[in-house]
């Protein structure tokens, strides 16, 4: 990696002011642990998380609103279970729909919360409060979990974004509020690179080397007049782009081996998950992809066989692999929807939207294995305990990682809790 | 009372090394200043003094001619000027020179465009909407500061836009783009128009911010909780409904201490105790209704538009803003939080500017002119060398200061103390009234009751009077026979007619005396009622009354609210310099400790000198560095490349194409024709600009008081986008096509430097720049616009053009 | 309403005098509808995990319920009527004495489909069973031994319908992309039958031909991203030149079901589709039933979300002649033996029955 050349170049010496990197660079002085970045001291996880082994999240979201009834909570032989049999899974006792029978294999690593109700049947706001964890206000944005993530969970001297987005439909990017714009997602449309990573045609390698070497003596010499915390961060974002540039082939699936080609498939999420596998093997720190679409008002048997029968296999292959690659331990993995769909059946064989009574799945870093929490009446139109909301999975998703979810950003002097002050994580959950 | 909860030294130097943003370093009294501000001085000297006074060690120089001329215009224009306005600066050895450009800049077109702008993303935190077209927008924007409407009137219309007399006035945008939702009202009037974020105090006082409490929030909330978003059926325009009714009621989810409710007050202002009050059919000019949107007889809404320029805080937070729109900072910052904890780095500084942009009706022009003439403004962003501390001189004022630290904390609490005394005061006189309240409608039920008794007793006394008047009338006749007849017997003794009529009269006038006596009695004890009911109605009056008397008028509640809000900010800025002293002194440790830390450990050093110099930035001893905002970057990018003119050439096009509708105005004079048609093609260049701004915004975000972020991405994004590789092409009028063009290869450093970074090329950059070309090139022609391409990339991409210096 | 549902064939037919002349309530929304040949019964399915046997003159309504776990949309009968077949989304192929007081299963087959069993239909000489389902395969039984004569595998896609040429000689199958493929449904030699590993089927030779696909039966929702297709309803014409597909077409919204009802009729000589018969007005909806009445017109049954509707075409007129509004979506459909009626089953759990000819005043 090139350095600039001016004085003080040792590697400690760069590792000490990459503590201005972190944004508390405007105006005072940094204090607190490398790539902390704006963050209040005194939270101990968040200072401590990145002596562990890299911790990632991989949010997986099924667009439209799944079925909790054809999938996770299933309700065979009632007035709103549908045609479905429930299936025994790799826990005792823990039944899930038969559309899932590769990952009805995989439940060991996972648990089910039978419990959400998140009082919305809105898909814009779904997916927001979903995302954030936050109740959505008009003219007010919170960061994307994916940008928490980022934030708390990528090291400084990492080249990688820390917040990839995988898509074939579904919103186009996730935002990051007033953490800003370094913790945005970067997607990768139908699993291509990211933009950007390709030099212009005409622009060879060494071109690039030569231009970046001028513009680090440009750099030097201005150096000379006024040094700042700023002026180091944007100098280094030019080394770690080089760095990126240099792992390009980390956005490529296709330089995965034949074999794990075929296990994933030929679906576009099959070829999702397995690009998922490739980035969280290289640590990036937080990967959405989005599975769409599962908005089904109309035929939702039909579409749940077709959409699930998507989602199965290449879901049930990444968990197992993630898995035996020991990289489950370090991994969270989230199956989440805007919210669920209505246990009554509609005249077309659908299923309608409802927020009152749905399911999710979590499992791997810092999440027990094969729990079910929660649960709902005999036909799935109400929970009957523990009731949870999107509050309280994003505080579990943070919490699961490390990341002290009841602290504060800090953010050019503006404070903003982390998560939902008034909800906190699901305890039982956390292994 | 606590300074700062610091106890170490290594803690509290780190502390201030925290607080650096917030803390400052103002002179306690005027001991120890240079020489005081003098009121009739002009603004920018009165800023110059205020910073001088409060300084610790040296200014650095005024800077350079080449930083000046780029700095102001980015600053005024939001654009780097061309190598052309470059170049006539320079030659330019007039020593007026730096005020002209000045004058023609902020009389120029762009200045408008420009704070435009940056208003636009202040106001709207980028958002966008559908409500309001955003060109209409960025007009209104455009045009209200062209025409140098005051600032004050700005947020006036922005917050009650039927003010403008124009139902579809854009203005609307700024409560519409909050979907006109109360809260979200609530939080961004109070961040943007008071400077103070309350948005945690909604659910409870704030958990972190003192001076931030739940009645302050629901206090602005009720002037803004009636309005609602509208959308007229027929001509679908989306506008604010408002309702004469609903109150504003809070409770804590903390104390859960039952509900509150409040009176509109503008916060840390005066509460709107005069509220006019309707009968229900006068509640409304225009009642709301499925055609037609709400207007109150009343509309609080537009009491606080009304209530704005009078108010300290409002006051304090423009000034705050126009301070931070050119010198990148607020005085107070994050500009969105004003509170104690929180105080000005120069609170003397803020106390001028409030005061002086008052009178000066918020002129932002004004403002700004003054800023920028100031030497503060011009300073180097050079910071002085560490050789050139005078460790004596910062030690004398070591001593000064702690001497004077007790005395000063001394004064802040008694005057925190006084703010008990007035707060009881004031709060007392309020307990009267809610007395009051509560003793009035029982009496005034009694006293209702007693008058219909006294007048039930009138009635039957009269009844009374009545009845025994009838008996009298009727025994008097009679009574004068039974004389008569007694006197004849006398004259005719043995009449037995006589008689037998004696003893006839004799018994009726006997039984009518009875009759009589008995009426009397009933007279008089009606009598005794009526008086008694009488003075039951009188006493209860005079208790109505003295209760009455009790009652504080509103003239008087608003008087002891002022008095005590007025000993407030005078505790407030007491407290201010109590914490800058114990700051500053913390400078002066720092800076004195430096020496020692320089020779033992060079990185620690260069840590601790880091601070020192951001301490000195932060109060305008050194010039800051100012990364770029996207637009300023995007447009900069663009003419230093040489494609912001093709983009002035086509925004004049457009406007010329479709003039400006205002133009066919009846008898317009030519003035406003050049004024309107000038507005029109700032607009129209936004236009132009919006793909490749967006594209930056995407990449630099750039909200407002944001922290400055370098990225990956935006490295990737300047390094391989088609849009910024467009910009190195080799066209005729493009930077590399003009550099192409110029054979010698020494003769390239220059007009490079001049586009680019607004300056001549240095000895060693012509050597440097020259060298590169011949390598690069070698005996290929071919491959020269290439290797020009990269030297141009590498300059747009250096530090010294990504930041304002 | 009248009760006695009059079964003299003299009616006169006039579908533009169709009207309500049974409405039975039902524990939960019907999905299917066969009425037995002999007529005395019809046969309905429901979302639970069997079907009910509605005793048309005493209005007596059986469950035959006990195998099935899960819902079972194809019911058929033997010619005779004494023998009721029930195919489940369970896969189960399920045989039944049709008039047992309390019907029991005769004979039960797990696994004659893997995942859906979607169709059912029995040969005209009640010999055969032909089924179909989600394991992409066509299969034909032995109606007598219930032994698996025939496993037709070469459809791509989930197999939606089967059906019967009048004569016999010709099986139909038609799967969710619209490709339409034709066997021969006598068993030869050479037929391999091998239920135990269904999974391990050669190509059997039992393939007549492929009648060219029939696209307007199927789209893929780029949106939504899922395909919505297939015939839901399929039978032959009388004189067995025609095959009439029903489904739903110019599909703009999957998921929530905006498309046009459709009936494609197929020349059977040609391979290809003769004439499409649609909606005049356009109305979301999907055929759910398909007959030939003998009088020359094709009786369309409509469900989705412009509610339900008796389309009535004459043959190889695209725009129906007469359209009726039912007080429900129609999801199945059922043709009295003597064409005079139709039962349809409906979601708001009713069962209605539809006379095709005018109200008799008398039984007012």
């Amino acid at each position: 990696m090139k350095r600039c050349q001016y004085a003080c170049g040792s590697t400690e010496h760069l590792a000490s002011r990459r503590n201005f990197l972190g944004g508390m660079a405007a105006g005072g002085l940094a204090v607190g642990g490398a790539g902390l970045g704006g963050l209040l001291s005194g939270n101990p996880a968040m200072a401590d998380q990145l002596k562990g082994k890299q911790k990632r999240i991989l949010n997986i979201f099924l667009h439209g609103g799944v079925s909790q009834l054809e999938s996770w909570d299933p309700k065979p032989g009632t007035d709103t279970g549908g045609p479905f049999r429930a299936i025994p899974t790799s826990v005792p006792g823990m039944h899930i729909c038969e559309l899932l029978p590769h990952t009805a294999k995989q439940m060991h690593h996972l648990s089910i919360v039978r419990s959400l109700d998140t009082k919305n049947n809105d898909h814009g706001v779904g997916q927001v409060e979903m995302t954030t964890g936050h109740k959505r206000i008009p003219g007010t944005e919170y960061p994307h979990v994916g940008a928490i993530a980022a934030k708390m969970l990528t090291p400084a001297e990492f080249s990688l974004p820390g917040h990839i987005l995988i898509r074939g439909a579904g919103p186009g990017s996730s935002g990051a509020a007033y953490l800003g714009p370094r913790y945005s997602s970067v997607t990768m449309n139908d699993g291509k690179p990211p933009q950007f990573t390709e030099r212009p045609g005409a622009l060879s390698a060494e071109a690039d080397e030569r231009r970046n070497a001028m513009r680090s003596r440009f750099n030097d010499r201005f150096a000379g007049r006024r040094r700042t915390a700023d002026t180091d961060a944007y100098t280094f974002s030019y080394d770690q782009a080089q760095d990126l540039l240099a792992q390009r082939e980390v956005f490529d699936v296709e330089k995965e081996s034949e074999a794990d080609l075929a296990r994933y498939g030929t679906s576009e999420f099959g070829k999702h998950c397995l690009l998922a596998r490739r980035l969280l093997e290289h640590d990036v720190p937080f990967i959405q992809i989005n599975h769409s679409n599962y908005d089904t008002h109309h035929e939702n048997f039909n579409f749940h066989i077709e959409q699930l029968g998507e989602f199965d296999q290449p879901f049930a292959t990444l968990v197992d692999d993630l898995h035996q690659r020991g990289l489950l331990q370090d991994t969270l993995i989230c199956v989440m929807s805007e919210f669920g769909r209505t246990p009554r059946i509609n005249t077309r064989y659908g299923r309608d939207h409802w927020g009152k009574s749905w399911s999710i799945v979590m499992g791997g870093c810092g999440i027990q294995q094969g729990a079910i929490i929660g649960g709902t009446n005999e036909n799935g139109t109400e929970v009957v305990d523990r009731v949870v909301d999107h509050g309280h999975v994003v505080h579990t998703m943070l919490r699961a990682v490390g990341v002290d979810s009841s602290g504060e950003f800090d953010i050019a002097g503006r404070k903003y809790p982390v998560a939902d002050p008034a909800k906190g994580p699901i305890g039982e959950l956390l292994a | 009372m606590n300074i700062l909860p610091m106890a170490s030294p290594v803690r509290s130097f780190l502390a201030c090394a925290i607080f650096a943003s917030i803390c400052s370093i103002a002179a306690p009294d005027r001991l120890l200043a240079d020489t005081p501000p003098v009121a009739n001085e002009p603004l920018h000297q009165r800023i110059d003094a205020a910073v001088e006074h409060s300084a610790i060690g040296p200014m650095a120089a005024l800077c350079t001619d080449a930083d000046f001329v780029r700095r102001i215009y980015l600053d005024l224009t939001g654009v780097i000027p061309s190598h052309e306005q470059v170049e006539t600066f320079l030659a330019d050895d007039a020593p007026d020179k730096r005020a002209r450009l000045i004058d023609t800049l902020i009389e120029g077109p762009e200045f408008a465009r420009h704070f435009a702008v940056q208003l636009n993303v202040l106001l709207l935190d980028r958002r966008t909407d559908t409500t309001v077209d955003q060109k209409a927008w960025e007009a209104y924007l455009i045009d209200s500061i062209a025409r140098r409407k005051p600032l004050d009137q700005i947020f006036q219309e922005l917050i009650d836009p039927s003010g403008t007399d124009d139902p579809a006035t854009p203005a609307r945008k700024f409560l519409l783009n909050r979907d006109a939702e109360p809260h979200a009202m609530t939080r961004d009037v109070g961040r943007m128009v008071f400077g103070m974020d309350m948005q945690c105090a909604q659910c409870h006082d704030h958990p972190i911010i003192d001076d931030y409490y739940q009645a302050d929030y629901y206090g602005l909330f009720a002037f803004l909780n009636r309005t609602t978003k509208f959308t007229d059926p027929k001509s679908k325009l989306i506008v604010l409904s408002e309702k004469a009714e609903g109150e504003a009621p809070f409770e804590s989810v903390f104390t859960g201490e039952g509900r509150e409710t409040t009176l509109p007050r503008v916060p840390w202002g005066a509460t709107l105790y005069d509220e006019p009050t309707f009968s229900a059919e006068e509640a409304y000019q225009v009642k709301p209704d499925k055609e037609n949107a709400g207007k109150p007889s009343f509309s609080r809404r537009e009491a606080l538009a009304k209530r704005l320029s009078e108010n300290e805080q409002f006051r304090r937070n423009i000034a705050n803003r126009v301070w931070a729109l050119v010198l990148g900072r607020g005085l107070v910052h994050p500009t969105d939080f004003h509170y104690a904890e929180n105080p000005p780095v120069n609170p003397e500084l803020l106390a001028l500017l409030t005061d002086d942009l008052a009178q000066h009706k918020f002129d932002l022009h004004y403002a700004v002119r003054q800023i920028v003439l100031s030497k503060t403004y011009q300073r180097s962003c050079e910071p002085p060398a560490p050789e050139t501390l005078n460790l004596a001189d910062i030690r004398s004022r070591l001593d000064a200061l702690t001497q004077r630290q007790e005395p000063l904390i001394a004064a802040a609490d008694q005057l925190k103390e006084q703010v008990e005394t007035t707060k009881v005061v004031w709060q007392e006189a309020l307990a009267v009234n809610d007395e009051v309240a509560e003793q009035l409608p029982p009496l005034e039920e009694k006293l209702a009751q007693s008058r219909t008794a006294a007048e039930k007793a009138t009635a039957e006394h009269a009844e009374a009077q009545k009845a025994y008047a009838a008996l009298t009338q009727r025994a008097e006749p009679i009574q004068t026979v039974l004389t008569a007849t007694k006197a004849a017997i006398e004259k005719v003794a043995d009449e037995p007619a006589l008689k037998e009529s004696l003893v006839l009269l004799e018994k009726r006038s006997g039984e009518l005396a009875a009759e009589m006596t008995t009426a009397k009695a009933e007279l008089d004890k009606k009598m005794e009622a009526l008086t008694a009911a009488k003075k039951m109605v009188e006493t209860t009056e005079a208790e109505v009354a003295t209760v009455l008397a009790k009652r504080i008028t509103p003239e008087r509640l608003t008087e002891l609210e002022l008095a005590h809000l007025s000993v407030v900010s005078e505790a407030g800025k007491a407290d201010a310099t109590a914490r800058l002293a114990q700051a500053q002194i913390e400078l002066c440790q720092s800076i004195l400790d430096y020496p020692a830390i320089a020779l033992s450990d060079s990185e620690k050093a260069e840590v601790a000198w880091e601070a020192i110099v951001n301490r000195w930035t932060l109060q305008g001893q050194v010039a800051p560095l100012k990364p770029l905002t996207p637009e300023q970057l995007a447009a900069s990018a663009m003419q230093a490349t040489g494609f912001l003119a093709r983009s002035q050439t086509a925004a004049q096009a457009a406007v010329e194409k479709t003039p400006p509708k205002a133009l066919e105005a009846e008898g317009i004079t030519d003035e406003e024709k050049a004024l309107v048609t000038q507005i029109a093609v700032q607009g129209e260049m936004l236009n132009q600009l919006r793909g490749s701004v967006n594209q930056f915004v995407g990449q630099f975000g750039g909200l407002s008081g944001e922290e400055f972020q370098a990225t990956v991405n935006q490295a990737l994004f300047l390094g391989n986008s088609p849009t910024v590789n467009n910009w190195l092409a080799a066209a005729g009028d493009t930077l590399v096509g003009r550099l192409n063009a110029t054979e010698q290869p020494t003769a390239i450093a220059d007009p490079l430097c001049l586009a680019v970074l607004s300056r001549p090329a240095t000895l060693d950059e012509q050597r440097e720049i020259a060298n590169f070309l011949t390598e690069t090139v070698g005996e290929e022609a071919g491959k020269r616009p290439a290797a020009l391409a990269e030297l141009v990339w590498a300059m747009i991409t250096s530090n010294e053009f990504r930041f304002n210096h | 309403m009248s009760d006695s549902t009059p079964t003299d064939a003299g009616v006169k037919i006039d579908p533009e005098k169709t009207h309500v002349i049974l409405e039975h309530a039902f524990p939960r929304p019907l999905t299917a509808c066969y009425w037995e040949p002999q007529n005395r019964y019809i046969l309905l399915g429901s979302e639970e995990y069997g079907i009910y046997r509605f005793h048309i003159e005493t209005k007596e309504m059986v469950p035959l319920v006990g195998p099935h776990d899960s819902w079972v949309r194809a019911i058929g009968t033997s010619p005779d009527g004494q023998v009721t077949y029930t195919g489940g989304y369970d896969g189960r192929l399920v045989w039944w004495q049709t008039d047992a007081d309390k019907p029991e299963p005769i004979r039960v087959v797990d696994d004659a489909h893997q995942g859906w069993l979607r169709a059912l239909v029995v040969s005209p000489d009640g010999t055969r069973i032909a089924t179909c389902g989600n394991d992409l395969l066509v299969r034909l039984w032995d109606s007598q031994s219930g032994e698996l004569l025939q496993s037709f595998a070469g459809h791509e896609w989930h197999v939606y319908n089967v059906a019967f040429s009048p004569a016999g000689d010709l099986l139909a199958s038609c799967d969710l992309r619209g490709f339409v493929k034709v066997w021969n449904p006598n068993p030869s030699d050479e037929a391999a039958p091998a239920a135990e590993e269904p999974g391990e089927e050669k190509k059997t030779p039992g393939l007549i031909r492929d009648l060219s696909q029939v696209e307007s039966l199927y789209i893929y929702d780029k949106s939504f991203r899922a395909d919505i297709g297939g015939a839901r309803c399929m039978e032959f014409s009388a004189d067995g030149t025609r095959l009439a597909l029903g489904g739903v077409t110019k599909v703009t919204n999957a998921f929530a079901g905006v498309g046009d009802l459709t009936v494609v009729l197929v020349d059977m000589e040609a391979g290809e589709v003769a004439v499409e018969l649609g909606p005049k007005e356009k109305i979301r909806g999907t055929a759910w039933g398909v007959a030939q009445h003998p009088d020359k017109f094709w009786i369309g049954l409509a469900g989705g979300g412009g509610g339900g509707w008796f389309y009535f075409w004459k043959d190889d007129s695209a725009e129906e002649f007469f359209k009726l509004k039912l007080k429900a979506e129609g999801r199945g459909m059922g043709m009295s033996p003597d064409r005079s009626q139709v039962a349809v089953a409906h979601p708001d759990k009713q069962l209605r029955i539809y006379g095709l000819y005018a109200e008799e005043k008398a039984s007012e």
